[in-house]
């Protein structure tokens, strides 16, 4: 599996893992909580607070309430500087079922417009 | 189609029961996810980037219209209202939560389906040719072969921790329609000159990071010889396969490693140290099998003597001509005749294939609405039988031809009547980057901007595939197409690497990589001019891989990359 997980904190970091019933993407909060809104991760500073992070996150996974926790590395605005963990954050990029009402259609975004604008950023 | 005996179903319903106990003690804490894992994918339960995705076996790609109805169903209820139709021929669910998982697997096991084996290091689903039975030039019928196969490496005690997954093709055609050369093991069934059934086995086939065309391994093995033989085949390799490197460890290493000969001599060996007696009511099961394929009867419905059968290109113009289609329609009914209908070997029939490749949509997706509607049709008008393809599409095997005209308006309706199979837009596309835990780049994002941009110009290009995948796992089988795309990594930024030549049928090929990877917003254009430049150059009723071959790479690489370019690098 690729690994995108940082071993240390360059600009900061936040955890991210899967919620063990739904599977969905969640982020561990400052009060030690799992969210499944990214805007309240815990954004760490440091090598020292990501440790700690960890921590929680590995007794989280013994509780059982997620799985596959690791640490991602944010830009200064907080957000997942790889692809892959912002698709993580954003959900697919494509309009799934396009001829059926989303169920949730907060999570996608219109194709091409998603695309070329996460490529441009990222060029 | 198979109809389940009592102990096919006995098999899935204690499944069933034990995966129901599984998840249970999972959420109670009892079995950690270390320990639950191996358990969860050998139900077909996997974690990818925003969820659970289950896969669903269709075994040989046959479905009933009362299976289809059932996976709309688990659509709407336990998942987003849809399923994607995978190159395995079977269907992933995206979204379904830990604790519906073993009401999932109730509700196919109601409807004589499972999700056994679509993971792990054993045999896979077994896959073949979409027109099975009722193709034009078929010479053996695969689907009671595949299986009798199923039911000898369901759960078949040695082989359920193989180096790694083990993955069977089976054709009963010279024309191979399910990439037997690219399988583990590629089985092509034909008769002897006493009319018998004989096998032709070829092993070592497989894509990803070292993708090999299969060898012919051993020629015309009789059926009663086949069982023992797969199976001394398959205990050298459980036995040799390497486990130290899960890389290497597919059986086309092992061939490369060791060399055709001494494996050959090697399976030779194990073939007669099998105990025979073990195999002895084989036939007899393969009898018993045939006996629950019900066939339905089609020999009412006027079929024409095969001597006064016209060819069928004139076959499609009379059809074109019906007089139920409007002045205003018969465009667009006869590129859908030409585009999406094939021959059957019964005169007064015709197969139809179901483009799940709508111009920008998502390859292989299929809403639930569209999975019902799909099912009306194939009871109405298709003997209730459908199949899907390893090319993400369907299949209506068997439509009358006097039928045809109500199926394209039926599909009309479901936005289904799509004519672009075997076009460029009929683009295979892996989930990629948008689900699949282990890519490196989107998959499908691309093949929605290629199917859009190329719409007004691929007419034409028949049979010039493009397949994207979205890792170097090549399930998209991105190798063995005319244009293949894999999507990369490069610093964080996906990036696409294109092939040129590939081909997955009997005179399967592996595509030439051209060059460094292009960007991802250059790729539609690319494609774009690689088909125009194509059409511009065949001779007549020249193909993609001809005009290629011909030609060779060098001006292809102009295209691609441009005539400076070309020259700073040459
Ligand atoms: S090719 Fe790679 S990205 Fe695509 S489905 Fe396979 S593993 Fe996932």
């Amino acid at each position: 599996m690729a690994n995108h997980d940082v071993k240390s904190v360059d600009v900061s970091a936040l955890v991210i893992a899967n919620d063990l019933l739904s599977g969905r993407s969640v982020y561990l909060t400052e009060t030690g909580d799992w969210t499944e809104r990214v805007e309240n991760a815990w954004q760490l500073p440091d090598d020292q607070s990501a440790e700690r992070a960890m921590k929680y996150a590995k007794t989280a996974e013994d509780e059982n309430q997620i799985i596959g926790a690791y640490l991602v590395a944010t830009d200064t605005t907080g957000r997942a500087v790889h692809i892959r963990e912002q698709l993580r954050v954003n959900g697919p990029s494509v309009q799934f079922a396009p001829h059926h009402e989303l169920i949730n259609s907060t999570t996608t975004q219109p194709l091409s417009d998603a695309h070329k604008s996460l490529v441009d950023e990222l060029v | 189609m198979y109809q389940y005996d009592e102990f096919d179903q006995a098999l899935v319903d204690q499944r069933c029961l034990e995966f129901r106990d599984q998840v249970q003690r999972r959420l109670t804490g009892e079995l950690s996810e270390d320990e639950f894992k191996p358990l969860r994918l050998m139900n077909g339960l996997y974690l990818q980037l925003h969820a659970y995705m289950l896969r669903v076996a269709i075994p040989y790609g046959v479905l009933s219209a009362e299976q289809m109805n059932k996976l709309a169903f688990i659509a709407d209820k336990y998942d987003k209202g849809y399923g994607h139709f995978t190159t395995r021929q079977n269907i992933q669910f995206n979204w379904p939560q830990l604790a519906e998982t073993p009401d999932i697997l109730e509700a196919l096991a109601s409807v004589q389906m499972h999700a056994i084996q679509t993971s792990g290091n054993c045999i896979r689903n077994i896959t073949t040719d979409p027109f099975a039975g009722v193709a034009a030039d078929e010479e053996v019928d695969p689907r009671p072969i595949a299986e009798w196969l199923r039911q000898w490496s369901t759960l078949h005690p040695e082989f359920r921790y193989l180096p790694r997954k083990f993955k069977f093709a089976i054709t009963g055609s010279a024309n191979d329609r399910a990439a037997i050369k690219l399988h583990d093991i590629g089985l092509r069934l034909k008769r002897n000159d006493a009319g018998e059934t004989v096998v032709d086995v070829w092993v070592g086939g497989g894509q990803g990071r070292t993708p090999k065309i299969a060898q012919l391994f051993k020629p015309a093995v009789a059926l009663s010889e086949l069982l023992p033989y797969l199976e001394a085949i398959l205990r050298v390799y459980n036995l040799y396969g390497r486990r130290d490197n899960k890389y290497k460890a597919r059986i086309k290493i092992l061939l490369a490693e060791t060399g055709l000969e001494k494996l050959q001599a090697q399976v030779e060996e194990a073939y007669a140290a099998i105990n025979r007696q073990e195999f002895a009511d084989s036939l007899a099961d393969l009898e018993r099998i045939n006996g629950r394929f019900i066939q339905p009867d089609l020999t009412e419905s006027g079929a024409i003597a095969d001597a006064e059968r016209p060819v069928w290109a004139m076959r499609l113009n009379a059809l074109a001509n019906h007089s139920d289609i409007a002045p205003q329609e018969r465009k667009h009914y006869t590129e859908w005749l030409t585009q999406c209908v094939r021959e059957h070997s019964h005169s007064a029939h015709a197969s139809v294939v179901i483009s799940l490749k709508k111009h920008g949509d998502i390859p292989g997706d299929m809403t639930s609405a569209q999975m019902r509607g799909v099912a009306d049709i194939a009871q109405s008008y298709g003997y209730n039988e459908i199949r899907v393809t390893h090319r993400q599409n369907l299949v209506l095997p068997q439509v009358a031809i006097h039928d045809l005209v109500s199926v394209w308006r039926a599909l009309q309706q479901l936005k289904l009547a799509v004519s672009n199979v075997d076009l460029p837009s009929d683009i295979i596309a892996c989930p990629g980057l948008d689900y699949c835990a282990l890519a490196t780049a989107r998959s499908i994002p691309i093949a929605q901007d290629i199917a859009q941009t190329i719409e007004k110009v691929e007419s034409g290009a028949q049979g010039m595939t493009v397949n994207i995948s979205g890792c170097i796992n090549a399930c998209a089988h991105h190798h063995v197409a005319s244009i293949g795309i894999l999507g990369l990594d490069r610093g964080g930024v996906e990036n696409y690497q294109i092939t040129l030549g590939g081909q997955s049928d009997q005179a399967a090929r592996l595509g030439d990589r051209m060059g460094p990877g292009i960007a991802a917003d250059e790729v539609a254009p690319t494609v774009e001019r690689i088909v125009h430049f194509y059409k511009q150059e065949r001779l007549t009723g020249e193909r993609f891989n001809e005009t290629y071959q011909r030609l060779g790479k060098a001006p292809f690489k102009s295209v691609i990359y441009g005539e400076e370019h070309v020259a700073k690098t040459a």
